[in-house]
């Protein structure tokens, strides 16, 4: 009995110790970084997230904000010398994550000209939004941005304009209630 | 004084001064006696005070506490600049990307 107990309380003490990133990276992403040309592995917890926005004093209030609020930055980006140095296989496994219920696509490109494939998510649940998801595909590029936590469309029109966000970036709670954009060309 | 005489006074002077060796353990007992030869005693120093010392060892230990503390609130600061780093870092690169989906976007859709 006290075996089982124990055996309980190891399981939820490591589900709550769980790191929050609900979206695993390919280990494949792992053997395309040694290939890379340029490498960036952002993966910022809550915890680190409030201790960086203490460090953000002259920055914009939007952002601190953004940042004190938002469970995890999680951001992995591969940068090639050549084209072709990732396949679908490695991009895949991400995608498969993004398929359930609560994620639903706001803009989905694909340009086979260009051969970019550009994918922006919301997680909604109970109609607020809980997370975002950025998945970019381009010829020497591949990048994947996940914001976990309570991030609103209206938190992004509050940063428009800042860290490159596009200015009169206005996105409403109820447009995002289904696909914003899908353009396959 | 008739010759007699100065034969008896120097027999005298001969007999008192006759040479005579001093009794066994002598040099030991006359250098004994004498006092060993102190040096000049040191002014005390300012440092050899008990309440100066006490005094320093205090100043010391706040001095070594204050430097810790500075030097973890120095790590500190340095982690936070990391860590806003890295939020600038990612924000910019999730700009970057909604950037070019907008463009991408508003390329297509007006064609």
């Amino acid at each position: 009995m006290k075996r089982t107990l124990l055996s309980v309380s190891i399981v939820v003490a490591a589900a709550i110790c769980a790191p929050a990133q609900t979206i695993k990276v390919p280990e494949s992403w792992d053997k395309l970084a040694a290939k890379a040309d340029d490498v960036v592995n952002v993966s910022l917890d809550k915890k680190m997230l409030q201790f960086a926005s203490k460090f953000m004093a002259g920055e914009d209030e939007n952002e601190k904000h953004l940042v004190s609020k938002l469970n995890g930055i999680y951001v992995h980006s591969l940068e090639f010398k050549n084209e072709g140095e990732f396949t679908e296989s490695d991009v895949d496994p991400i995608r498969t994550q993004l398929q359930g219920p609560e994620w639903i696509h706001i803009v989905d490109v694909h340009n086979k000209t260009e051969r970019e494939n550009v994918v922006i998510y919301l997680k909604m649940v109970n109609n607020q939004s809980l997370g975002m998801a950025i998945l970019v595909e381009e010829p020497k590029e591949l990048t994947f941005v996940h914001l976990d936590g309570p991030i609103s469309p209206g938190d992004l029109s509050d940063l428009s304009g800042s860290f490159g966000i596009p200015k009169n970036l206005h996105v409403s709670e109820k447009e995002t209630s289904k696909p914003k954009a899908e353009i396959k060309k | 004084m008739d010759h007699r005489q100065e034969d008896q006074f120097e027999y005298q002077l001969k007999s008192a001064l006759h040479r005579q060796e001093p009794p066994n353990g002598f040099t030991v007992r006359v250098l004994a006696r004498l006092e060993p030869a102190r040096p000049e005693p040191w002014p005390q120093p300012w440092l050899h005070l008990p309440s100066l010392r006490w005094a320093l060892a205090c100043a010391l230990g706040i001095a070594v506490f204050a430097g810790g503390w500075m030097f973890q609130q120095e790590r500190r600061r340095a982690e936070g600049e990391a860590a806003r780093q890295q939020v600038m870092l990612a924000l910019r690169i999730t700009g970057a990307k909604m950037q070019l989906a907008e463009a991408r976007v508003r390329h297509l859709s007006e064609r």
